[in-house]
């Protein structure tokens, strides 16, 4: 039952997504649609290794490596677009497993700390190797797909739809185990270094994906767009929009995203916006945009009188499970 | 010779900064279990105090840079310390040992603070006049005295700060609190009172270190930003929570910092410290002088 609605929710994203690009391409409303879709991956990307418990500000980093790897096959080694996108996740996905192996031994704010200073190292690096183009970085990756943006939203819709069904398998347990009780899943028999691992590769090939579209939409990068500061705006992406629930993150994107374009005309006032939207969500609503959302459909249905509710069809993976609790 | 003398008394003296300002993070980290992004923030406040205080203080009265830089040193620890009281009665004290979320606050007051204090005081780098100026001759290697100065100011705040902790009730209460919460508690500290002290004094030593970093560099809003990545290298490698170990690692760091300027590149320095950070954790995932237990 839920994954039909789901499946109905992606095809309704994919539907409007399509005209959009197809019919309006250089619409505003089209470029703003796809600046919201790469982020959006970042934002999930966040989220996802959220749900192990940890603050991942590498994200930007992973992001930056997917953007420098497919620029770099593009530029310089003359591959097609889409080998070039997937030389960037590739590079993306080994840095993060190698990263991940050494520093998820460490939790919590150890792992947090590492991730930035990560983050800040290979943004100093890039300025350091003449060969990427130093501070400047790298002009002219040009794609050879003429329906670029109409790629971008496809793939946006794909991952979202497919992390979703990753948070309601198997692994999506196990890493709601380890992110509550790490020593007792180990005591389970999970190897839970491994479990973090893969969860921060598969989110970090996620970012590099993005990055790799991001670096052939703009056709130029420069360090400067891989800093700390852009894992900090997804970090408030995901909290605004509400950390119950994948499409909320994608929803804190397109609100924050909306109020920064609109603020720019007034100055450079997007640093506030997402200060102020930060304390206040932590503040006011912890659960942010969504939960503010399903609660009020949660009401609503109460209203009605309708007593019954998803566990009709079966547990409800989707909702977390402190979430379940305070529900009841 | 002389240059390695050079070399050590430079790392000394920015080391011995990176110190002041990774205690305040650190102590707030132990007591809290909240990683103060907005520490950063702090110390340009401050900042920017000195940088008011002593250009307009020389450009409207006689008195001599010195007294000027204690007029500084005063109202900017007093200013700090109240914001940082304010900071932690009206946001933090809600978010203790609540990692996530005291960070998400701490990231969201660091992004208002930077566009308030760009909006005040603009973009451009300011630079703070010299405290003294001149040189002095050890064995060898030119020393400007105000590097020396610093030097011997930084010391001494870390000396009476180690005596604090050590010999005074509040001090003690600090450390048992930063070690095991509960287990102070129930040896009747109130957690509320000591924790409110924490981070009062932690922002005060921004303060201090940005009295003393300011005639060195230039103020700028970001100014504390791009320290406190410094603070996170230092309080990880000493080990979250730990005074001693983030006296050692801000040592550390200054001497590998100065030494990679001088015979190298200065944004080389960063790699090799994030380097070093790395490979302690594989040897010691909880840093130089951490608790092995870090739940």
């Amino acid at each position: 039952m839920r994954i039909v609605r789901s499946a109905g929710v992606a095809l309704a994203f994919l539907a409007a997504g399509l005209a959009a690009t197809l019919w309006n391409p250089d619409a505003f409303s089209t470029y703003i649609l796809l600046w919201v879709c790469l982020y959006g991956l970042l934002a999930v990307s966040l989220r996802l290794v959220l749900l192990i418990g940890e603050v991942n500000l590498a994200t930007a980093a992973f992001f930056g490596l997917g953007a420098y790897g497919a620029a770099v096959a593009t530029t310089m080694w003359d591959l097609h677009t889409f080998v070039a996108i997937g030389v960037g996740v590739i590079v993306a996905t080994a840095v993060s497993a190698a990263f991940g192996a050494v520093t998820l031994r460490t939790t919590g704010a150890y792992f947090l700390l590492i991730s930035f200073a990560f983050t800040e190292v290979v943004r100093i690096g890039y300025t350091r190797v003449e060969s990427l183009g130093g501070n400047s970085g790298i002009v002219g990756v040009l794609s050879d797909i003429a329906w670029l943006p109409t790629l971008i939203v496809i793939l946006t819709v794909l991952i979202v739809l497919g992390l979703w069904l990753l948070e309601a398998s198997r692994l999506g347990l196990i890493m709601r185990a380890v992110e509550g009780h790490n020593d007792l899943a180990e005591c389970l028999g999970f190897p839970t270094l491994w479990v973090k691992t893969g969860v921060l590769a598969i989110g970090s090939a996620v970012a590099g994906l993005a990055g790799g579209l991001y670096a052939h939409l703009n056709t130029v990068i420069a360090p400067g767009d891989f800093g700390f500061m852009l894992s900090i705006f997804a970090i408030a992406w995901v909290i605004v929009g509400g950390r119950g629930h994948i499409l909320g993150a994608v929803l804190g994107v397109a609100v924050l995203f909306l109020v920064g374009e609109e603020l720019r005309v007034l100055g450079a006032y997007e640093h506030l916006v997402y200060g102020i939207a930060l304390i206040g969500a932590m503040v006011v609503l912890p659960g942010g945009l969504w939960g503010v959302g399903s609660a009020t459909a949660l009401w609503l249905r109460r209203l009605r009188g309708h007593e019954e509710t998803n566990q009709a069809h079966g547990p409800d993976i989707s909702v977390p499970i402190a979430e379940k609790e305070t529900i009841r | 010779m002389d240059y390695a003398l050079q070399i050590i008394i430079n790392g000394l003296q920015i080391g011995a900064v990176y110190v002041l300002f990774a205690i305040g993070l650190t102590l707030i980290f132990g007591v809290m279990k909240i990683v103060n992004f907005a520490h950063g923030e702090l110390f340009t406040g401050a900042a920017f105090i000195v940088l008011l205080i002593v250009t307009r203080g020389t450009a409207s009265t006689a008195l001599p840079i010195s007294v000027m830089y204690l007029a500084a040193l005063v109202v900017s620890i007093i200013i700090i310390g109240v914001a940082g009281l304010f900071m932690y009665e009206v946001l933090f004290k809600r978010f203790a040992g609540d990692m996530i979320s005291g960070l998400l606050v701490a990231v969201g007051l660091a992004l208002s603070l930077q566009t308030a204090f760009r909006v005040m005081f603009g973009t451009s780098p300011q630079r703070v006049p010299s405290m003294v100026s001149g040189t002095v001759k050890v064995a060898g290697a030119v020393i400007t005295t105000e590097r020396l100065l610093i030097l011997g100011l930084a010391v001494l705040t870390t000396a009476v700060l180690a005596l604090y902790l050590k010999h005074t009730r509040t001090g003690l209460a600090l450390r048992a609190v930063s070690e095991d919460r509960e287990a102070a508690e129930l040896q009747g500290i109130n957690y509320q009172r000591i924790s409110r002290s924490g981070f009062v004094l932690g922002s005060a030593l921004a303060a201090v270190a940005a009295v003393l970093i300011a005639p060195s560099t230039v103020v700028y809003p970001l100014v504390g930003v791009n320290l406190l990545m410094k603070g996170f290298i230092i309080i990880i490698l000493g080990g979250l929570g730990s005074v001693v170990g983030a006296v050692l690692a801000g040592f550390l760091l200054g001497m590998i910092e100065s030494a990679a300027a001088t015979l190298l590149n200065v944004s080389i320095a960063t790699i090799l410290s994030f380097l070093a950070v790395i490979g302690v954790l594989l040897v010691r995932p909880e840093g130089l002088m951490g608790n092995a237990d870090r739940s």
